[in-house]
């Protein structure tokens, strides 16, 4: 029967190909009757989708999962590493085989199609299969299995060594679970934060219970399920709880929850981390909110109780992996819950009593259930004969010695242990059940220990390391009553714990199923020496590779699972860890409790990156800053870009048809002849106030500031404790006890934290207080030769001509373009140079008034590359570039900035150190290059020209720029012992050539300073 | 639109950072004829002046009317006379948006990680925090709930656009 639906097709043939779809869907839907009293589907809301290009329908409430299942889609996937064919195996976030990709506008590779809600329009594949799933030619490696043992890669592929790249490419195309999308996803994420007193996670029987009394007390109580609806086993089994139906009693405690202001209560969510301090990360599907895909909840709980439940694990036997074999719980979970009869002649293989339960729940539902295969002898009389009055077979003692058909199973022979007489069970659908692992993922998050349980043989919740209880079958409590008791436990003490006390009230009154009874079977004996049994079906880890692994030393778990991949993966090794750990334990000899688990890390399932990010994207991934300056750039066409400390700032302001090296040589000319104009607000700013802010100062600095008259301005450096350099700028005196720091834009935080830490932890006996006032101000530098004539053109009232009232380091109030404003004679460029500190508010209106006051001096708007061009000129310093972390402020011609003599500062010690060890230290020095056109790249290597063969770095570039001032190829470089080796030629070797420089004075322009102090 | 909530900025207003000991605190309360709140990260109301923000033990924010903060200015100034402590008008570092509207707090929490609940934070309640990838004051001026976020000034385009795609 062909479901395909073409594209193309009219109309007709696209309602006659639905109406087979439909037809085939009723097979295995069950109808609704009486029976399906926990049916979680909207029937009258069908929903259509595609599965590897066929159409398909299901029913608003579906999932992936139980969608493709009801229209007979068992196989969905081929595996990791033999691409055997895989089909559904869970219902839940278990799932290890059915992987998908979305496509189409939702794109999504690792999407698990058991917990996928289906909606309309979903579209999906399967990965790991080409060209497609029928017919895969990566089966290849399945006929080659014996060469691809665990840890193969550690031992191929190692020649011929030069071939790896070749090997690389060729398996990172085979390997992994889907495609990343290539467009960027329109969806909206979310982030958001919650406090709380009590998070319960999972609201099954014991999550309720102990939501319920926590709320009743009165504590704020978060409760939240991975499932769209609130019940946990209660949805998949027919329980009665207090003489009502379990589903009606979940109802009952949903409904008192929902009217508590105290409760919120969040579906589809699955608690994927728990980190330090009861700090729990949950992803919520399809919030409320319209337009919202996911949300990450952030959220902070006083007290957690995790009541996660737990999974049913498989049986290890041969070929235990083909389509068909499925978890006995889950085929329970789609029968009732999806109303999905997924085989018509169901076998079940046990080894403990949960399987006894599943079967009576099914024929219940109207399956048709052939028997049951117990590894165990001696099943409880009582139990046999319940399940046999309902027509299914028990045989005991057995084991399924093979499995018929590869892309579905439709017999199983069984046998006894031991025995070659065989029984043959015609089945289309084989239900195993190995045990229940309690989801102990987030109590090992949490710090906690599991330990192992004989009683259950598997792990369950240690000592609690946080404010964390266990409650429910992830206690492994596995019996409904056990469930409800626990719950009610924890709601009390978790509630108390946060000083609620509520009505302590008894368990409600309930029907246990049968008590668990497992006989531990970790491999059931494989039939021949080819036959394989899956552990790991995520990662295709057979008992073979166990074995393998252990043989070679690695017996560890740990080791196991690095050496093996089992345990890793997208499932996390949800159901075959404790299988790994029961079957490592045979082959070592070892009890599985001193085995133990590996770590369990976050997250419990996949996250998308788009949830990761969350708002956190586009225009919002960098909290770019702006000055009042930046949108006039942005008007002019400044080339804006990243400068520090969220900045963006202009590199240069072309000119219509001007390129990047035309607009500097520009502006930085018209700042050496002209007028320039340059907006410094970003740079840091700290108001330091108080009696001892000399003292402090000199304390910081490596100058002495004792003198500094109000109205002045110094230049200050100041080092880390190593001696290296940290920061400089240049700090006024604005009163008598009143001093405005500036320091670099980029470390402006750096420097804030710095002197906040000295002043609270270390100089406590300083009366000085700070405070950062960067944004207080708007700065704009005008600079050049003109400066002072076009200041006077704009207008000002301070006598910026008198050089004795107005000199070289002058700071001073007054007015400029009729704004109160500071003017500091200071600047970066080497020019005669005003800093106006104005209002911020008042900051784009002053440099509108200035912009056109200077049009007829031709004023020059000038960016932060320029300004790097105009301060190498002059070799300022820069203590991100020339010091590199090492060179120390004499190394960078800096000495005169150090006062020995004024006591102790911060770097002296190790200052001195330096001086004192002596030694070749690399020096800034400046480079005149031989060939012009090349401009130096940053960090270029210098090499001896005398040197012969192998090449010795004799320091590096720091910055280089051509000069079109001086029509040099120039840079400033860190060079051994350089002031000693002035006018000595060096090799600057970079990737495509050797070029000649000429070690020179670091100061190409106006060496005395006088432009400056003009 | 996603949620019932409004973001909007509001004129500039004036600030104060004050800084000192009990002293200090006790002669700006005289000169206010209020209480600046002794309590880090609370706000007091000052009648007919503006609102208090205690940020740190010797630490805080008096929120003026714009025009207001330089005569407070001169007034802290004057009567702190010989005092060890710092006044600082810093007016121009801050923007302030008023974020109001049902749902106002849903989108609070998406940016700030500090509780919010009613029951710990209501009308009055004061916290200086990290808000999405820059810090705030956030001030809750209403039950309704609305809160008065402030930002460096330098930031406002990035709240602002924060706001626009969040809301």
């Amino acid at each position: 029967m062909d479901y395909r639906i073409s594209k193309y097709g009219d109309q007709r043939n696209e309602d006659n190909r639905r109406e087979r779809v439909m037809k085939q869907e009723v097979v295995y839907r069950l109808s609704n009757s009486d029976n399906l009293v926990n049916e979680s589907i909207d029937r009258s809301t069908p929903l259509w989708f595609e599965f590897n290009g066929r159409s398909y329908r299901g029913f608003l409430g579906d999932t992936l999962a139980s969608a493709l299942l009801a229209n007979g889609v068992h196989m969905v996937g081929r595996s990791f590493k033999y691409h055997r064919p895989r089909g559904i195996m869970s219902a839940g976030a278990e799932e290890t085989n059915a992987i998908v990709q979305l496509i189409g506008d939702d794109d999504e590779p690792n999407v698990l199609a058991t917990t996928l809600q289906l909606y309309d329009g979903l579209n999906a594949k399967s990965v790991n299969c080409y060209p497609s799933l029928s017919w895969d030619f990566g089966v290849l490696n399945e006929w080659l299995n014996r060469f691809f043992p665990a840890g193969f890669y550690y031992k191929t592929f190692m020649w011929p060594k030069d071939q790896w790249d070749l090997f690389g490419r060729f398996i990172r195309r085979v390997a992994g679970w889907g495609v990343v999308p290539n467009s960027i996803k329109e969806n909206r994420y979310e982030h958001r934060s919650h406090h709380c007193d009590v998070l319960i996670v999972g609201a099954g029987p014991a999550g309720l219970s102990a939501a319920l009394f926590a709320g009743r007390a009165g504590a704020r109580v978060m409760l939240v399920d991975n499932q769209p609806e609130p019940g946990g086993d209660l949805l998949n089994t027919e329980y009665t709880i207090n003489n009502m139906s379990g589903r009606s009693w979940v109802t009952s405690i949903v409904e008192e929850l929902e009217g508590m202001e105290n409760v919120k209560r969040v579906s589809s969510a699955i608690a994927s981390g728990y980190y330090d301090h009861n700090f729990l990360t949950v992803l919520e599907e399809n919030p409320t909110e319209q337009g919202v895909c996911e949300r990450l909840w952030k959220i902070r709980a006083k007290q957690v109780v995790l009541a996660t439940g737990a999974l049913e694990r498989p049986l290890a036997f041969a070929d235990n992996d083909r389509p068909g074999i499925m978890l006995a719980s889950s085929i329970s979970a789609y029968c009732s819950r999806y109303a999905v009869n997924i085989g018509q002649n169901i076998v079940l293989f046990t080894n403990n009593n949960s399987a006894y339960s599943t079967a009576f729940k099914l024929v219940k539902a109207g399956a048709h259930v052939e028997a049951i295969v117990d590894l165990r002898k001696g099943v409880d009389a009582g139990i046999k004969r319940t399940v046999k009055s309902v027509g299914i077979k028990v045989f005991e003692n057995q084991q399924i010695k093979k499995v018929y058909g590869t892309k579905h199973i439709c017999r199983v022979a069984i046998g006894a242990f031991g025995s070659d007489e065989i029984t043959t069970l015609d089945c289309d659908l084989l239900g195993v059940s190995g045990g229940w692992n309690p989801t102990i993922h987030l109590h090992s998050q949490s710090g906690g220990r599991p330990q192992y349980s004989e009683s259950i043989a598997s792990f369950v919740p240690g000592d609690s390391v946080q404010a964390e209880i266990s409650a429910g079958a992830c206690k492994g409590l596995f019996t409904l009553s056990d469930c409800l008791s626990s719950g009610f436990e924890a709601g009390v003490l978790a509630a108390e714990a946060c000083g609620f006390h509520g009505k302590r009230e008894s368990t409600p009154e309930c029907v246990d199923e049968f008590a668990l009874d497992i006989t531990a079977v970790w491999q059931v004996p494989l039939p021949h020496k080819g036959a394989r049994a899956f552990l790991d079906f995520n990662n295709d880890v057979t008992t073979k590779d166990i074995n393998l692994a252990v043989r070679e030393g690695y017996a560890s778990v740990e080791l196991v699972k690095r050496y093996t991949t089992a345990g890793m993966g997208i499932d996390q090794g949800k159901t075959g860890n404790v299988n790994i750990i029961g079957y490592l334990s045979e082959c070592t000899k070892t009890p599985p409790g001193s085995i133990g688990t590996t770590t369990y890390r976050p997250s419990y399932s996949p996250i998308s990156f788009g949830a990761m990010a969350g708002a956190n994207k586009g225009n919002l991934l960098i909290p770019w800053r702006r000055t009042e300056v930046t949108q006039w750039f942005i008007d002019n066409g400044g080339h804006l870009d990243e400068t520090g400390a969220f900045y963006r700032r202009p590199l240069f302001i072309p000119r219509e048809g001007e390129n990047a090296r035309a607009a500097m040589e520009r502006e930085a000319v018209s700042v050496r002849t002209g007028v320039g104009i340059y907006d410094s607000s970003p740079l840091g700013k700290i108001d330091i106030k108080g009696p001892d802010a000399v003292k402090f100062l000199n304390r910081l600095y490596t100058n002495a500031w004792d003198k500094l008259e109000v109205g002045s301005a110094k230049f200050g450096y100041m080092l880390y404790d190593d001696g290296r350099l940290m920061d400089d700028g240049v700090t006024c005196r604005i009163a008598e006890e009143h001093y405005l720091m500036t320091t670099g834009s980029g470390v402006a935080d750096v420097v804030l934290r710095h002197i906040d830490y000295l002043l609270n932890c270390v100089w406590t006996d300083l009366k000085v207080y700070i405070t950062p006032v960067t944004d207080n101000w708007t700065v704009l530098c005008v600079c050049g030769p003109k400066s002072r004539e076009f200041l006077q053109n704009a207008g000002t009232d301070l006598p910026i001509f008198d050089k004795k009232y107005f000199p070289f380091m002058a700071s001073k109030t007054g007015r400029v373009a009729g704004l109160d404003v500071r003017v500091n004679r200071v600047g970066y460029t080497g020019e005669l140079s005003f800093e106006i500190f104005v209002r911020a508010r008042d900051g784009r209106q002053l440099w509108d008034k200035l912009i056109e006051a200077g049009k007829e001096f031709d004023i020059t708007p000038v960016g932060s590359d320029t300004s790097m061009l105009l301060r190498t000129e002059k070799a300022f310093i820069a203590a991100g570039l020339e010091g590199d972390g090492y060179a120390n402020i004499y190394d960078v011609g800096l000495g005169w900035v150090v006062n020995n003599k004024k006591g102790d500062f911060i770097g002296k010690r190790s200052t001195e150190r330096d001086l004192s060890i002596g030694g070749d230290r690399p020096q800034v020095v400046g480079l005149k290059i031989e060939n012009k056109t090349f401009v130096a790249p940053k960090g270029c290597p210098i090499v001896d020209p005398n040197m012969e063969g192998a090449k010795k770095m004799e320091g590096m570039v720091t910055i280089g720029f051509f000069s079109p001032n001086l029509n040099e190829s120039i840079a400033l470089a860190q060079l051994k012992n350089g002031r000693a080796r002035m006018g000595e030629q060096v090799i600057l070797f970079t990737k495509e050539q050797e070029l000649r420089a000429t070690v020179c004075d670091p100061i190409f322009i106006d060496p005395t300073g006088e432009r400056m102090r003009s | 639109m996603i949620y019932a909530a409004t973001a909007e900025l509001l004129p500039i207003k004036g600030w104060l950072d004050i800084r000192g000991g009990e002293a200090v605190r006790k002669i700006c309360d005289r000169e206010l004829c209020g209480e600046l709140p002794t309590i880090v990260q609370t706000a007091s109301e000052i009648k007919d002046v503006g609102v208090g923000f205690c940020v740190a033990p010797d630490h805080w924010m008096l929120c003026l009317s714009d025009g207001e903060d330089s005569r407070w200015e001169e007034k802290f100034q004057k009567a702190l006379s010989g005092e060890f402590c710092s006044i600082t008008n810093v007016s121009d570092m801050y923007l302030t948006f008023r974020l109001e509207g049902k749902q106002a707090r849903n989108v609070l929490l998406q940016a700030v990680s500090a509780d919010l609940h009613p029951r710990v934070f209501s009308k009055g309640s004061f916290l200086r925090t990290a808000f999405a990838k820059t810090t705030a004051m956030v001030y809750q001026t209403s039950d309704e709930p609305a809160y008065d976020v402030t930002v460096y000034r330098s930031y406002k385009s990035y709240v602002d656009e924060w706001f626009f795609q969040i809301i």
